[in-house]
């Protein structure tokens, strides 16, 4: 798996992080079958080139893609008074323009309402796909709402794709997607272990967020730097796909098959585009850690275990050094076998948190 | 009563023993122990892995620091079976409590290793290759086997633990129903014990797959099956006549590491004494008359903080207690030089300070209990000659 294997090679880990956590942010799900072959495409082209650009860039990519636009059914929403319209009596999809509202900018419930809803749908009508386009994405003039829409208590006249642009720039730069931006980069990195400094950390990051108009490189570099990122406590459960990335990170003689992989992933309810939601995954511990969980990952880990080809022990140092916690050293130095000491060095505090 | 004065007593006993084994140690050589006849005594080493709470074990309740450094974890001294003005056996530890009353027990308090850090790893390779390098890759009882073929040793373990590592063959022995995954959720327990939520899924997810620590020794009805069953089996290795049978055994028992939720007169200590001390009368039982030349050594690699930390458990520390149980054992005293539990006592401002080093109990079983020479024990445990074997600790 491609994406599996670019994350494990990479040498800028924390990037690879970041397109992960965008793309969760960001998520398609791909049990439409048509959206398996651009799952990968979208990705690479929408979340990746804009990791380290601006917020305001990466969401008009997200939205003028082809998978975006066919997972949430833009390419279906027609305006009632557009030509294609008029013409076979079809009428808006508020599915694109609901979910950008709630998930991927404001908040759920947080500034708009559902006139809102249908003024920021009737704008992107006509933002459609088409394979005769080289990315893609087409604007179906014809498809389009050519009206004036009250969206948010402001007016917007602009032609054609110049409209819902200016939507998705307004809300780009709103001070409450600023918040709710600011508090799933906090979670995602810092968690709950301690509250305080995750809540603090989300107001400074909400706080450049807003004053450099959603430029993401200074929300990482304070990320970096901040406190509640550096504690020494475990900050977050490791969901299983960095739990299967931190396995295969550790170390060059670990080469898990892709079918091993996807499989394990899939057991544990993690398979990479399955989401089943536009929400994507939960970015809470809770949701990963649990005793039944706990059961499918010590499977998997005795099937990952054989992909790791080297001695036990020398590879738990190579993953934590000195830091290695000596009751994992103990109890795999007392395994019955090889394969028994790695499954318990993967399922052990040290591999399961981060 | 537990001064120095007393102990100095018993190294100085010691003292007039080894003076010959340092004269004698220039001429030592393996050959001089050729197999004669087995030896008809036994020796029972049972690690407690994990470090045990030698305080919370044999409590110092006369020490007003304890209950001052514990406001959780200290047992109230009315718990206690009391044995003198100072110490007071763990209320778990009853039964013992009998045998030390019958001369069949004893403590040696404040003890360590010579091991000085706190990783379980190093202390408890010091602790068994009978060294103070955690570096060397021979335990001190394959040693004593390769010294003197007297002697012939079984480790009670899936592996052989170090202690028996080295280039005499010892065998090792396990029941087979302990397959595997057993052994991985018993591994699994001990390894995630202090982290709360990872030990409650593997609890709760053990019981959901209704294998409910059936393996695992654990607090329940299969898992005391489970130790009985090993118990008995060591017993009639160590009974049987066979010439090539082992007098002596390892065994081993984990879960001792209380960081968090160490309890007192119930929880995972308490829970832990009562598997020794099953553990101890099943072999007395299972042993019957053999019991009057056997001896007991039960150790951990080191203790733990005199302070409870804050998750209700404690740290690992250094001094700790050690036990000896058996008919051969002249029980019934505490052997300490008792350090006091005074902040300007304590070892590193934290721990119980180790006033003695455990291989002068190891060495005085060797001499008097297995009539091992004093050259053989001087190579068993190497670079020790400052290191005197007690006296008076084995009845004779």
């Amino acid at each position: 798996m491609a994406r599996h294997q670019q994350a494990t090679i990479s040498d800028q880990s924390f990037n690879e992080r970041l397109v992960h956590f965008w793309q969760n942010h960001f998520a398609i799900s791909v049990e439409k079958r048509e959206l398996k072959i651009l799952s990968s495409a979208y990705e690479k082209e929408a979340i990746r080139p804009n990791v380290m650009g601006s917020f305001g860039d990466m969401l008009l990519a997200v939205t003028m893609h082809p998978a975006m636009l066919l997972y949430l059914d833009n390419y279906k929403s027609v305006g009632a008074n557009s030509k294609l319209g008029l013409k076979r009596k079809k009428g808006i999809n508020e599915n694109l323009a609901r979910e950008i509202l709630e998930l991927h900018t404001l908040g759920v419930d947080n500034g708009y309402s559902q006139q809102d809803i249908i003024a920021f749908a009737n704008m992107l009508t006509g933002w459609s796909v088409s394979v005769k386009s080289d990315t893609g994405f087409i604007f179906n003039n014809n498809a389009h709402e050519n009206e004036a829409q009250i969206f948010m208590q402001q007016k917007y006249n602009q032609p054609k794709m110049a409209q819902a642009k200016a939507a998705l720039f307004y809300l780009a730069n709103h001070k409450n997607t600023a918040g709710h931006i600011a508090k799933k980069l906090a979670q995602h990195f810092a968690g709950e272990t301690n509250k305080r400094l995750t809540k603090n950390l989300a107001i400074q990051l909400e706080e450049s967020f807003i004053k450099t108009g959603g430029q993401l490189k200074p929300l990482y570099q304070i990320l970096i730097g901040h406190e509640a990122c550096w504690q020494t406590a475990p900050l977050r459960f490791r969901s299983p796909n960095e739990w299967v990335l931190a396995i295969s990170r550790a170390s060059q003689n670990v080469r898990i098959k892709d079918k091993a992989l996807i499989g394990g992933l899939k057991n544990m309810g993690h398979q990479p585009y399955f989401s089943g939601s536009p929400a994507g995954w939960p970015d809470y511990d809770s949701h990963w850690n649990s005793p039944s969980a706990f059961v499918q990952k010590w499977q998997i880990a005795k099937q990952l275990s054989r992909f790791i080809k080297t001695d036990p022990l020398a590879f738990a140092k190579v993953c934590f050094g000195e830091n290695i916690d000596q009751h994992s050293l103990l109890a795999m130095q007392r395994a019955k076998n090889l394969r028994s000491s790695i499954t318990l060095f993967l399922l052990s505090e040290q591999m399961q948190y981060r | 009563m537990y001064n120095l004065a007393i102990n100095r007593r018993h190294f100085l006993k010691g003292l007039s023993n080894t003076s010959a084994a340092l004269i004698a140690a220039g001429a030592f050589s393996p050959q001089f122990a050729l197999a004669k006849t087995k030896s008809d005594n036994i020796l029972i080493w049972i690690i407690l892995r994990g470090a045990w709470d030698g305080l919370n074990v044999l409590v110092p309740y006369g020490e007003p620091n304890y209950y001052k450094f514990r406001p959780k974890l200290a047992i109230a001294a009315e718990k206690l079976h009391k044995i003198d003005g100072l110490f007071g056996f763990n209320p778990a530890l009853g039964e013992l409590h009998q045998l030390y009353k019958k001369n069949e027990l004893l403590f040696a308090h404040a003890i360590a290793s010579p091991y000085r850090s706190r990783s379980h790893f190093d202390g408890q390779k010091i602790l068994e290759n009978g060294t103070s390098r955690a570096g060397i890759r021979s335990g001190w009882l394959n040693r004593l086997i390769d010294v003197d073929k007297n002697h012939k040793a079984i480790a009670i373990e899936a592996g052989l633990p170090l202690i028996l590592q080295g280039s005499a063959p010892a065998d090792s022995w396990y029941p087979n129903k302990l397959n595997e995954k057993a052994h991985e959720v018993n591994l699994l327990q001990e390894m995630l014990a202090n982290s709360p939520q990872l030990s409650r899924n593997l609890q709760q997810a053990m019981k959901i797959e209704n294998m409910a620590m059936d393996m695992a020794i654990g607090g329940n009805k299969k898992a005391t099956k489970n130790l009985e069953n090993i118990i008995k089996q060591t017993a009639s290795f160590l009974k049987s006549h066979n010439e090539n049978s082992p007098n002596i055994a390892a065994l081993e028992l984990g879960g001792w590491d209380t960081h968090a939720g160490q309890g007192t007169i119930n929880g995972r200590l308490a829970t832990q004494l009562n598997n020794l001390e099953r553990a101890i009368l099943s072999l007395k039982k299972n042993l019957g008359s053999k019991w009057q030349k056997t001896i007991i050594i039960g150790c951990s690699e080191f203790g733990r903080t005199v302070k409870e930390n804050g998750t209700s458990g404690t740290d690992h520390g250094t001094g700790s207690a050690l036990l000896l149980a058996g008919g051969a054992v002249n029980g019934g005293q505490i052997i300490s030089a008792w350090p006091s539990l005074k902040a300007s006592s304590l070892y590193e401002g934290r721990d119980l300070y180790p006033s003695m080093d455990v291989r002068s109990v190891f060495k005085a079983v060797l001499l008097e209990h297995l009539q091992i020479g004093n050259s053989a024990v001087a190579h068993i445990f190497p670079d020790s000659d400052k290191i005197l074997p007690l006296s008076n600790i084995i009845r004779t």
